[in-house]
């Protein structure tokens, strides 16, 4: 892949060319220590124009205007980096000196954007620390601003429950303890808090232990901060510091293992979870390690240490107390709320990783488990912090200050945010683009790492969540569409042989189905020319499939004759009363709905906007056609055969069908779990997609809704506002009353009275306007609640009548059906010994660089079994995907599973609700 | 993310594009509120013949989109290589900007920008031959694509970088042959 990235070439190029530049342009000024580097950064800004060919828009400009004001900033900003500003030293005391030679002059202004740069940049927190504890020794009050500020923010992140801020506000307070800022007993002290407030949530009397996520938040918090200042703790405080320690261990034996089965991507996992550590564990276990070895970790810059001796005659200041939020006590006792609690819980302090192991461990860079910790979080925060910066997300990504490589885990880092559950933090096109840039910026390296991923990822597709199969189709698609479509398909050419169902075939029917969708099919075709075996898999050339070609064909003439009205600019009611008079009549309905559907269809055929056009237009037409469920199954019917060649119209068609409300959401799902596609469940995704769409463009109403009734909410209070003081005014200048020849007269002219009168009454005309703008969308979300609490009703219906049909019935002992192969388990048991491996697959034989001789592909999942597997797979993913609007109307859904329901389903169910199935 | 890149110059998301479109009535000021509201979005430098279930696809994966206008040529009402976006939720306008621009469509890198907003007219190409005014000028207009300046690279690297682009530009021509090849054959 990587000799595919021709254009992209140019710009390494140029840098490189540059980088050699800079240091000679710069040397003389760099030597004195508290030089100003305005040189650089204007050497800086004249190549980057010259970097930035004459066909870009002038970069940047601010840099220049800014001149040397911006130069600290940009210092700051690029402190600890490899990057011209310093001239590519890489020396971070140099850096340190460099950056605080004319910080220190400019400190009264950049106590803000030290910390903003702290908050901001994280894995660069020692250096920010240090500069703050240097330019604490030229002035107190400095230290003393920033301590007072930092206590403010973190009290604030505390009380909203700003997951992120307090995690790194908290890395921040233990490296300026480190700096001499902050005395290492307040540390102690921030630490104790979190965690008496821990053990107090845990404790069923005291708390509530629905919110132990919230508490095993705050102990992962203080764990996460050991490896900044652990050593300075237990030299500076080592008595305290052991109660903290002693505290965690007997907080996490009080503890209830967290066995989400919900949020795991590689379902044959699922029993492992209940055996393995969880996230709070493992941390506890490195740190463990971390202690024994003498707190050393290579990915965690001590830059502290070279100025030590001037930093230990600082002043260090205390941290005013600070206090979290009082977790309210379980108000009922009932299990579901209980669930619901601790649901809302696990959303509000979610895990932030669920670490996915890709490679082999033998692939895999070899570092210590805490290493391993810390580089995920400094991936993550930059993913966090840059994201829409292409640019400098790409190279903070690409390097981090540590002194080990670490391809392979920033790939399996990102691939475990596009697979995170239930949403990853952003889109998932967003990762998509970071691995785009990173194969570009690491051009050597990364392309091999991905493709590798991608195997792995293929071998044990099986296994994979359904959503996350989903996410890893339109990724790769999508990744591929900017590699010009390149990938190895030889490799994956016997997929042709499996079965039609079989999970592997299914994925790379699906890539090549949204890679023709992005480009054509003849583009999609030639590059797969290197498999022509899998020209089988590719999805046929769209063409649409009008019913009445010849005349012999039966509605051949009443087509032609609705399309000349059409062409005619017929009005809807004329076409209206044509369909009642000329076919409904003679023929029948559903005959009618064939004509128009087809009809209408094949004029708006040429594209998205056509047939846009044509629904609007004619869209009447069809509604007066279609007015109960069953007519709108037939028209949706009708849709998928016009298109039958071309699921994306197909998919396109019915949305925006249900878009003008022509047909409603009950309708597409009764058609989803219709026969003909009930048997496409498990070979296709293409009644998935429209399923998808259909209860997506629900929520989105719903959710549209709410935020709109959310502005509306705020206008009336303002409107409140304005119309009381208008009235207020009015009132006022009514009542002022003037003596003239002994009799009280109104001070005010008539006409300015008039005026405010007239003010005031507009001011309680917009407020009631708005008012009652505000109840119709309340009115409108409440129906929409309604239909969506239907919604979930027919779906759940379906998948429980189609599953009960199909599922193996549970054996006397009452041990549930295995769905999987026995022999998959059994290999999965052998492959734990060798933890973090990837080949405990079912499907295909191990795939070594070294054995490259075809293994022979095992799949012997039977296809009744596979379909059981894949509809399971939908319902937990449709399931944990709107769970927030499933969980109301809980009881409900309740009754429709009853209780003779499949104890498969009802898992599938529970694990997608992060409901515990314990009581099963 | 950090104001404080915006203040030093290094790349901002919410950067405005230096385009203005000259159709726009009203001031600076006004034009700026309009794109920073926009729901719509402008994509340049597409392929002539990029399609809109194309767009529809890739743009898709940033939201609903509600609508796509397709940039035509005024006089053969063809697509001359932009069009329009329409999304439902500024949200999903602004992930557009920012995940899609840069980025590959139909083997092109593509522009996304904010757009004030569509109006009927706007789809006929501008430019004097009726296509779009870039067009032009400029062949192959390049959008600022990713330009990830390398800190260090070492010397064996940029052997290699010559050793790919060799590579490249060796299948290049040899695609190029096969291409003249094949449309021989089939003449």
């Amino acid at each position: 892949m990587s000799d595919l990235l021709n254009a992209h070439l140019t710009s390494p190029f140029v840098a490189q060319f540059i980088g050699e530049l800079l240091p000679a342009l710069e040397t003389p000024s760099r030597s004195p220590q508290r030089s100003s580097p305005v040189p650089s950064v204007s050497v800086l800004h004249s190549l980057g124009s010259l970097l930035c060919a004459p066909n870009r828009s002038p970069p940047s400009s601010p840099l220049r205007s800014l001149g040397s004001m911006s130069s600290w900033r940009t210092l700051l900003l690029r402190v600890g980096d490899k990057c011209p500003e310093y001239g590519g030293a890489v020396d971070h005391k140099e850096h340190i000196e460099t950056c605080y030679g004319v910080l220190w002059r400019e400190f009264e202004h950049s106590k803000d954007e030290i910390s903003e740069c702290a908050e901001q940049l994280p894995h660069k927190i020692p250096f920010y620390g240090v500069l703050v504890g240097l330019i604490n020794l030229e002035d107190e009050d400095f230290g003393k601003n920033i301590v007072d500020d930092l206590h403010c923010k973190l009290q604030e992140a505390l009380s909203s429950e700003n997951c992120d801020k307090i995690r790194i506000l908290l890395r921040f307070l233990t490296v300026l303890m480190c700096s001499k800022v902050i005395l290492p007993s307040s540390v102690i002290e921030v630490f104790e808090t979190l965690l008496s407030s821990a053990a107090t949530i845990i404790d069923e009397d005291a708390g509530n232990p629905s919110w132990q996520p919230c508490a095993d938040f705050y102990i992962t918090c203080i764990l996460s901060c050991l490896p900044w200042g652990g050593t300075e703790l237990i030299e500076q405080v080592p008595d305290e510091f052991d109660r903290v320690i002693v505290g965690i261990q007997s907080y996490l034996s009080i503890r209830k293992h967290s066995q989400d089965t919900s949020f795991i991507v590689f379902e044959a996992d699922e029993d492992k979870s209940a055996k393995e550590k969880d996230f709070v564990e493992d941390l506890w276990d490195h740190i463990q390690i971390l202690s024994t070895n003498g707190w050393k970790v290579d990915s965690v810059p001590r830059p502290h240490l070279s100025f030590e001796e001037q930093l230990v005659s600082g002043k260090s200041y205390n941290l005013s107390p600070i206090s979290c939020p009082k977790q309210s006590a379980s108000s009922s006792r009932s299990t579901i709320s209980r669930e619901r609690e601790n649901y809302e819980a696990k959303l509000k302090y979610p895990q932030r990783l669920c670490r996915l192991h890709i490679f082999p461990s033998n692939k895999i860079e070899k570092m210590q488990p805490i290493d391993r910790f810390i580089v995920e979080e400094y991936l993550l925060d930059v993913l966090l912090f840059f994201n829409g910066c292409r640019k400098e997300c790409a190279s903070y990504m690409a390097s981090l200050p540590v002194p080990f490589r670490y391809e392979y885990l920033m790939a399996e880092t990102i691939f475990s945010q596009i697979m995170f559950l239930p949403q990853p933090p952003f889109k998932p096109i967003y990762y998509a683009l970071v691995i785009i840039d990173l194969c570009k910026a690491l051009p050597g390296a990364f392309p091999a790492v991905v493709a590798g991923a991608v195997r792995s990822l293929f071998n044990r597709i099986g296994d994979l969540d359904m959503e996350c199969r989903t996410r890893l189709i339109l990724w790769f698609s999508h990744h591929l569409s900017n590699f010009q479509y390149f990938w190895p398909w030889e490799e994956w050419a016997h997929v042709k042989d499996l079965p039609r169902w079989a999970p592997q075939r299914v994925f790379v029917q699906e890539v090549l189905e949204r890679e023709v969708r992005l480009s054509y099919w003849d583009k999609i075709k030639q590059s797969i020319e290197n498999a022509p075996e899998l020209e089988e898999l590719l999805p046929p050339k769209s063409v649409s499939n009008f019913r009445y070609n010849s005349e012999e064909d039966h509605g051949y003439t009443l087509s032609k004759e609705f399309r000349e009205m059409v062409r005619g600019r017929k009005t809807a009611r004329e076409i209206t009363s044509w369909v009642e008079e000329t076919i409904i009549q003679i023929h029948s309905s559903k005959f009618a709905i064939e004509v128009v559907i087809q009809t209408l269809l094949d004029i708006g055929s040429k594209s998205f906007t056509h047939l846009i056009t044509v629904l609007e237009r004619y869209g009447q037409v069809i509604a007066k056609l279609c007015t109960d469920q069953n007519m709108q199954v037939l028209l949706i019917d009708e849709v998928s055969s016009y298109w039958k060649n071309n699921t994306q119209m197909t998919a396109i068609a019915i949305d925006r069908m249900m878009g003008y409300r022509i047909i409603s959401n009950l309708a597409i799902v009764s058609w989803v779990f219709s026969l003909s596609n009930i048997e496409q469940f498990h070979v296709s995704d293409r009644p998935w997609e429209i399923l998808r769409n259909a209860i997506n463009k629900t929520y989105n109403r719903i959710a549209d809704l709410r935020k709109e009734i959310q502005t509306l909410k705020k206008s009336v209070l303002l409107a409140e506002d304005v119309a009381v003081k208008a009235l207020k005014e009015f009132e006022a200048a009514e009542t002022r009353l003037e003596v003239v020849d002994g009799q009280p007269v109104q001070a005010e002219k008539p006409g300015r009275l008039k005026r405010l009168k007239g003010y005031a009454e507009k001011a309680k005309d917009d407020e009631i306007a708005v008012r009652e703008a505000l109840e119709a969308k309340d009115a409108l979300l409440a129906r929409a609640l309604e239909e969506n609490k239907s919604l979930f009703v027919s779906l759940y219906k379906s998948f429980a009548n189609v599953l009960t049909e199909r599922l193996p019935p549970v054996s006397a002992d009452g041990a549930f059906p295995k769905l999987r192969d026995e022999e998959d388990i059994d290999s999965m048991a052998i492959d734990l010994e060798e933890p973090s491996t990837m080949e405990m697959d079912h499907d295909n034989g191990r795939k070594d660089d070294r054995n490259s001789e075809k293994v022979t592909h095992r799949y012997s999942i039977k296809e009744q079994d596979q379909w059981c597997l894949c509809t399971l797979g939908y319902v937990k993913a449709f399931s944990r995907q709107y769970a927030t609007e499933i969980w109301p109307h809980l009881e409900t859904l309740e009754a429709v599973f009853g209780r003779d329901i499949h104890p498969l389903f009802r898992k599938a169910v529970f694990a997608g609700l992060c409901r515990s199935t314990t009581e099963m | 993310m950090a104001s404080l890149f915006k203040v030093a110059g290094f790349g901002d998301p919410a950067k405005l594009s230096v385009y203005r479109d000259k159709r726009f009535r009203g001031n600076q000021e006004e034009y700026e509120r309009a794109l920073q509201a926009s729901t719509t979005v402008y994509i340049g430098n597409m392929s002539f013949y990029t399609t809109e279930e194309q767009v529809y696809e890739l743009f898709s994966r940033a939201g609903e989109i509600k609508k796509i206008i397709m940039g035509l040529d005024k006089n053969t009402k063809t697509p001359c290589g932009f069009c329009f976006v329409l999304y439902y939720s500024r949200e999903d306008t602004e992930d557009a900007v920012k995940y899609i621009s840069g980025t590959m469509l139909d083997d092109r890198p593509i522009r996304v920008d904010f757009d004030w907003g569509f109006e009927e007219g706007r789809q006929w190409g501008r430019g004097r031959s009726g296509g779009q005014v870039r067009d032009e000028y400029r062949t192959d207009y390049d959008p600022d694509i990713l330009l990830v300046e390398l800190d260090v690279i070492s010397l064996t690297r940029i052997c290699f970088l010559i050793i790919f682009k060799v590579l490249f530009f060796g299948q290049f021509w040899i695609w190029i042959i096969d291409c003249m090849l094949s449309s021989v054959k089939i003449i």
